[in-house]
């Protein structure tokens, strides 16, 4: 009775110890740590800087037009007298924005769609099929269709995009669920009488998760880098607002007179996707179970 | 010895057929699993299903704990045939009471659950116990029954060995108290001592349970010590069926005999696995 208790004490220090050890994990791997630490000080940089600068982006200065690097604009201005540092970092805040977006709603929807996919079979099929159709469509033309219904908008992007990615998250956790379901755990946890909800989301999701992070990770860096184009051909951030995509497209007919106009966005677009992946290759180290077990 | 009168569990000629489908239509093949096996349980009691690899041992078990369903044939538990029970009904009535330990003991665990908390939801869907400490208490009492230490009870199940797992999936099966547990291999990876040790607990909680086994197995020494009734599976017909006494005195076919045989006698000389 008094090891019962004993072990009754010890409850809460031992779910500490549980998910300790993925923080452990997480502690211990460098590409994790530097991908993850780059990307929130680029986060913070393209949040706080413009914030606490009060720094403007949006106002046209004809005497200022076209100015090479200096003191005063360490990045130069463009074609119509903007900083372009204070454009790359508000290019980067849309960007971002738009990334854990779509990342956000693509990652919550595709896991409950793949979830689902791979316990109910008929049902699965199904949605398999529909999700094969959405990904035969390049996001730019979804993009035209919600620009045409709701107006040229981050939200119309962001719509786009996730129609997109969702198909891509579902099929990760979709065949990572299907692995689980041929587990003998679950047809214990169905021997003793368990629904379908404690199966999928007390006992399958812990095995899922890891691979779920990992995909949306992917799909955060992916959404930048389309957002980029598709602001790129127009159909993308609108006017004036910044993107990286609208700016390098305002740069194109300026890269040999105003190099800064394009090298700065690209640079930036460039690094911050390396940094996504850095981090979701790190994640899925820590989350292999060969190297866990 | 053997009590007929009220079978706790009836295996009513079940077959089994596994449709594989090949390339083309004519590919397609039909694999008869099991035939025609029928045996009855009674209570109280163990029955040993023996036979070799790939027999139709385990489906049997399955079919046993509606986890699949037969081709034909009925399967009745306490008077209830539950062979077309919907999941629903099942839950309601038969789950809980028909308790299966696995063959591969660590697939039958959450690798992300620790062995503690798996034993805990095992008593949370079978809604016994009032507080989660209440669980634990008994989650530990079971840990500690089946030889493991309740320090043990906070690891994952990639921290234990083999037999030790066997051991945390008899736990789990045994602390919703079940009316019938199938055992499958359960004892036959453990170590001589150790698997002396299992079955003696077996042994035990079957007087303080009033619990019936089917254990399966391919091992017919451990089978003498502890089965009232054998059956020997052969290609997924049961070959032959009987007392301990009747299949061990006088084995009828020279499968059973073969399978007699493999068990290593003690006389060095005769140390093969196989009798010629
Ligand atoms: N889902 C399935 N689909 C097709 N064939 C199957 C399936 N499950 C089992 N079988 C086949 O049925 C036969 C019996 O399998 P089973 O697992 O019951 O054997 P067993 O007696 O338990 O053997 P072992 O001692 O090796 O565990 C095997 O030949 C196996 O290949
Ligand atoms: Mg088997």
């Amino acid at each position: 009775m008094t090891e019962a208790t004993a072990v009754t004490h010890n409850k809460p220090a031992k779910t500490r110890r549980g998910s300790n050890s993925w923080w452990n994990a997480v502690l211990s791997s460098p590409s994790t740590m530097i991908g993850g630490g780059l990307l929130l000080l680029i986060a913070l940089a393209c949040v706080l800087v413009p914030w606490l600068g009060n720094m403007d982006g949006y106002t046209t200065n004809t005497s200022a037009m076209l100015l090479s690097p200096s003191a005063g604009h360490p990045m130069g201005t463009d074609n119509v007298g903007r900083d372009t540092f204070t454009r790359v970092l508000l290019g980067g805040k849309a960007s971002l924005t738009v990334g854990i977006s779509v990342a956000a709603i693509s990652g919550v929807i595709g896991f409950v769609v793949g979830l689902y996919a791979a316990y109910y079979p008929k049902i699965g099929y199904l949605l398999m099929r529909i999700c094969d159709g959405l990904m035969a469509f390049p996001a730019i033309l979804f993009a035209i269709v919600f620009i045409g219904s709701f107006g040229q908008s981050t939200r119309s992007v962001v719509l786009a995009l996730s129609i997109v990615f969702v198909p891509m998250v579902a099929r990760v956790v979709r065949s990572a669920t299907m692995t689980n379901m041929n587990e003998n755990y679950v047809q214990v946890l169905v021997n003793l009488g368990s629904g379908s909800f404690r199966i999928l989301w007390k006992n399958i999701v812990l095995n899922v998760i890891g691979a779920w992070i990992v995909e949306v990770t992917f799909v955060f860096a992916d959404a930048i880098l389309v957002e980029a184009a598709m602001s790129f051909i127009g159909a993308g951030i609108p006017q004036p607002q910044a993107s990286w995509g609208n700016m390098l497209y305002d740069s194109r007919t300026y890269i040999y007179s105003a190099w800064w106009m394009t090298v700065f966005p690209g640079v930036a677009l460039a690094l911050t996707v390396f940094v996504i992946n850095m981090f979701g290759d790190g994640l899925r180290e820590v989350f292999d179970p060969k190297r866990r077990r | 010895m053997t009590n007929q009168e009220n079978p706790i569990l009836q295996v009513n000629s079940i077959y089994k057929d596994f449709i594989s489908r090949g390339l083309t239509r004519k590919g397609a093949s039909v694999f008869h699993a099991l035939q025609n096996v029928s045996f009855e349980l009674a209570g109280k009691q163990t029955y040993a299903l023996v036979g070799e690899s790939g027999s139709g041992k385990s489906t049997t078990g399955r079919i046993i704990c509606a986890l699949e369903k037969p081709t034909t044939g009925s399967i009745v538990f306490e008077g209830n045939n539950y062979t077309d029970y919907s999941p629903s009904l099942l839950r309601e009535r038969i789950r809980g009471n028909i308790q299966m330990v696995f063959q591969d003991p660590f697939s039958a665990l959450n690798p992300r659950k620790a062995v503690g908390n798996a034993i805990v939801e095992a008593l949370e869907i079978q809604k016994i116990g009032d507080s989660r400490s209440d669980r634990l208490d008994m989650a530990v009492d079971m840990i500690e029954r089946v030889g493991l230490s309740s320090k043990q009870i906070d690891r994952f199940p990639h921290q234990f060995s083999g037999g030790q797992l066997q051991r945390v999936n008899i736990a789990r099966a045994l602390v919703v108290r079940p009316k019938i547990l199938i055992l499958d291999e359960s004892v036959s990876a453990l170590d001589v001592s150790v698997q002396a040790q299992v079955l003696n607990l077996l042994q035990d909680l079957k007087e303080e349970f009033s619990l019936s086994y089917l254990f399966i197995t391919h091992d017919l020494s451990v089978v003498r010590f502890i089965a009232d009734r054998i059956g020997v599976l052969r290609k997924g017909e049961l070959v032959e069926e009987g007392t301990v006494e009747q299949i061990f005195g006088n084995p009828r076919t020279d499968y059973t005999r073969n399978l007699l045989g493999s068990i290593p006698l003690p006389d060095p000389r005769r140390h093969q696995l196989m009798a010629a």
